[in-house]
């Protein structure tokens, strides 16, 4: 029987910080709530995350707490879902707020969210990223996410090609 | 510099006399050279290593892969960017079969490039051949039929009879497909060679269907059909259906149904069932096939039909009347929507008095974008009941209140209406009433989406002011939109309208933004 929304539930991330939370939020990460679901008798001890940091993770929780009691993507409509994900670039008002941070907790929360599976925020933060890039040069986007042009010459050969044909078209 | 003449290695005898510089630097140079390279691979081995510890390289390959292929939709452009960013990008992009996977518009002319980089992923394709030039191409990436999952062919109007130089690619095996879209393709028979297990949509526009039998589309697995412009005799398409296509559940027709010539129907043919049709949508200009079609078909009662009838000859209300007989027999749960701009005969008292058959529990839209007399229009609606009426688009002139009152009033159900043309709402607006009613709340969530109710509808739900004065329509959403119900009034202001009176209810928010387009407001 699944246990009344108010429990609370303690986490430990990987800096030893600690959080007890509502049930309903961390169960926004499947991860977690396959975890609970798991263990039959209540444990006092936390839920180790070793791969997620204390400020990710408020991060994290900020987003779940938010959006707690909204219906997690089931197994039927994640196909249609992909289709929409990969349509639009669209993200909420508040979801944009949320995610304007500086680039370094940008690609946190992703890799958090892809740890803890949180699809909704895992969304949000690729559609971040996808829209940095939108309409950007290779060079921009380079200069952007500070990457270093490290083409072989065979590559560089073979990309100047893909250009002009490219430009042909 | 010193000149030496250096004798052949092996000549067979014979000097070849061919001369050499002496170059004290080459081995020099070649040293030289060689470690160049060495430090220009150190250098890229450096570089790859430096990108790697960037935060973006933090991202696993899979989330990044999926970061591409939101990027994809931007274009094929947009997609190339990126594996011109670095060698990790690059390889991630390359090694994504599904990336390349989709050929469209904006792609085509790499099609070669995009199904050698799709690898053996299943393709999605819109191809609309628009250009003799392109339909070379659209051959070669029609010859991988087996590997399409959804393909939409589009042969634009006027190369259609350029059509055929598609090839056969309708008669290939598509073991992977799952839906189809073709315009101005003709339809071989046996389908795919009957080899198309996957297949659930298919959806052709003005396809040419030389005639219908039960090879045209012998589909089992088949749920959704559209046909949109045919010439198709009803009898050989419903008979043929049962064979062909046993599991279908949802069919379009639009302008696709000729009636059957007197051969056909010399001798009354059996009622044909369909156990698994869920929906049924027809549109036509023409009711007769669609009366034949009710005559000679029979559907499960929970089936929804819908009519929609847009008509300019002057036997609509009469066709309309023999539809909708047909349709009782039919299903209970058929939609009606009759669009008649010039279909109505004054004369034809007999029609009119008919529309009290019109049975109350199948709803019926009407819509009059000719400008009628209002003495036709009294005539016309009273003999419409009351709950039969749903949606009404009436251009007609200026409206009495009596009239207002005594003939619309009746039509409690009324979901939406439309004023159009010349029709002011003069006095029409002396009959709105706004309440704020706890059931057309936006959830409170935002306090300017209350509500609006307009006597004496209960029912409505959207009010649309569609004049042809006006630059656009108005749409109104009665239930989401106060503010675009008041700049709604505020257009019609602007264009004439006197906009008299509106009563609302006590505890309306929004008494000053009415008093801006309204002459007198009036609480209840």
């Amino acid at each position: 029987m699944a246990a009344p929304a108010t429990q609370q539930i303690k986490i430990r991330c990987n800096d030893e910080k600690e959080f007890t939370v509502d049930r309903d939020v961390l169960e926004r990460s499947v991860l977690i709530k396959n975890m609970l679901e798991d263990v039959t008798e209540q444990q006092d001890a936390p839920i180790p995350l070793p791969n997620v940091s204390g400020p990710v993770m408020a991060k994290v929780l900020e987003y779940c707490t938010h959006h707690r009691g909204e219906p997690l993507p089931s197994a039927d409509t994640e196909q249609s879902q992909d289709e929409t994900r990969k349509r639009t670039t669209d993200i909420s008002e508040w979801d944009q707020k949320f995610i304007t941070v500086d680039q370094e907790m940008l690609f946190e929360i992703i890799l958090a969210a892809n740890y803890l599976d949180i699809k909704s925020l895992l969304d949000v933060g690729c559609k971040t990223v996808a829209n940095m890039i939108k309409g950007k040069t290779p060079e921009e986007i380079r200069k952007l996410f500070n990457i270093v042009n490290d083409f072989t010459p065979e590559e560089e050969a073979q990309i100047k090609k893909e250009n002009e044909w490219a430009e042909d078209r | 510099m010193s000149l030496t003449l250096t004798a052949p290695f092996h000549t067979g005898g014979r000097a070849t006399g061919s001369l050499h510089f002496y170059d004290p630097h080459a081995f020099q140079r070649s040293q030289m050279e060689d470690k160049i390279l060495r430090l220009r691979q150190e250098i890229l081995d450096l570089q790859v290593a430096r990108n790697a510890l960037l935060p973006i390289s933090s991202i696993p390959n899979e989330v990044l892969s999926h970061i591409f292929s939101i990027s994809r939709e931007s274009g094929m452009k947009s997609l190339l960017s990126l594996t011109w960013v670095c060698h990790h990008w690059r390889t991630v992009a390359s090694s994504n079969a599904l990336l390349w996977a989709y050929i469209g518009p904006d792609n085509l002319r790499w099609a070669a490039e995009c199904l050698r980089r799709s690898k053996q992923a299943a393709l999605e394709g819109l191809l609309i051949l628009e250009h003799p030039s392109i339909f070379d191409i659209g051959n070669r990436v029609l010859s991988q039929m087996h590997r399409f999952r959804r393909l939409e062919v589009r042969v634009v109007h006027r190369w259609r009879n350029a059509a055929d130089r598609l090839g056969d690619f309708l008669k290939r095996p598509a073991p992977m497909l799952e839906s189809l879209t073709l315009t101005y393709v003709p339809i071989p028979d046996s389908l795919f060679s009957r080899n198309s297990p996957l297949l659930h949509t298919i959806v052709l526009h003005r396809c040419n269907i030389p005639s219908w039998t039960s090879n045209t589309l012998p589909l089992a697995s088949l749920k959704h059909l559209g046909i949109h412009i045919g010439r198709i005799y009803v009898l050989n398409f419903i008979q043929s259906l049962p064979v062909s296509l046993p599991k279908l559940e949802t069919l379009t027709l639009h302008s696709a149904l000729l009636p059957s010539p007197a051969a056909l129907t010399a001798q009354p043919p059996v009622r044909v069932y369909f156990p698994n049709l869920k929906r049924l949508h027809f549109s036509s200009t023409n009711t007769s096939p669609i009366t034949e079609f009710f005559k000679y078909c029979s559907v499960v009662p929970s089936t929804s039909v819908c009519v929609e009838i847009t008509a300019d000859d002057h036997q609509t209300i009469r066709g309309l009347l023999q539809l909708m007989q047909a349709s009782k027999a039919f299903s209970h749960r058929t939609n009606v929507s009759a669009i008649l701009s010039h279909g109505y005969d004054p004369d034809d008292a007999v029609s009119i008095e008919a529309l009290h058959n019109i049975d109350d529990q199948n709803p019926f839209d009407f819509e009059f974008t000719h400008q009628l007399p209002w003495a036709d229009i009294i005539q016309i609606f009273t003999n419409v009941p009351a709950h039969s009426l749903r949606n009404l688009t009436l251009a007609a002139p200026e409206i009495s209140v009596d009239d207002w009152t005594g003939i619309f009033g009746r039509f409690v159900d009324l979901e939406e209406l439309v004023l159009q043309g010349e029709l002011t709402i003069r006095t029409f607006t002396q009959y709105i009433v706004i309440s704020t009613s706890e059931s057309i709340l936006n959830n409170g969530e935002d306090p300017d989406s209350r509500g609006v109710q307009i006597f004496p509808f209960p029912a409505l739900r959207r009010l649309k002011f569609r004049g042809y004065n006006l630059e656009s329509s108005v749409d109104v959403d009665l239930h989401r939109e106060f503010h675009a119900f008041c700049s709604a009034l505020e257009v019609r202001r602007d264009f004439g309208m006197r906009l008299e009176k509106i009563w609302v209810s006590p505890d309306i928010f929004y008494l000053e933004l009415l008093g801006e387009v309204v002459d007198e407001v009036l609480v209840l």
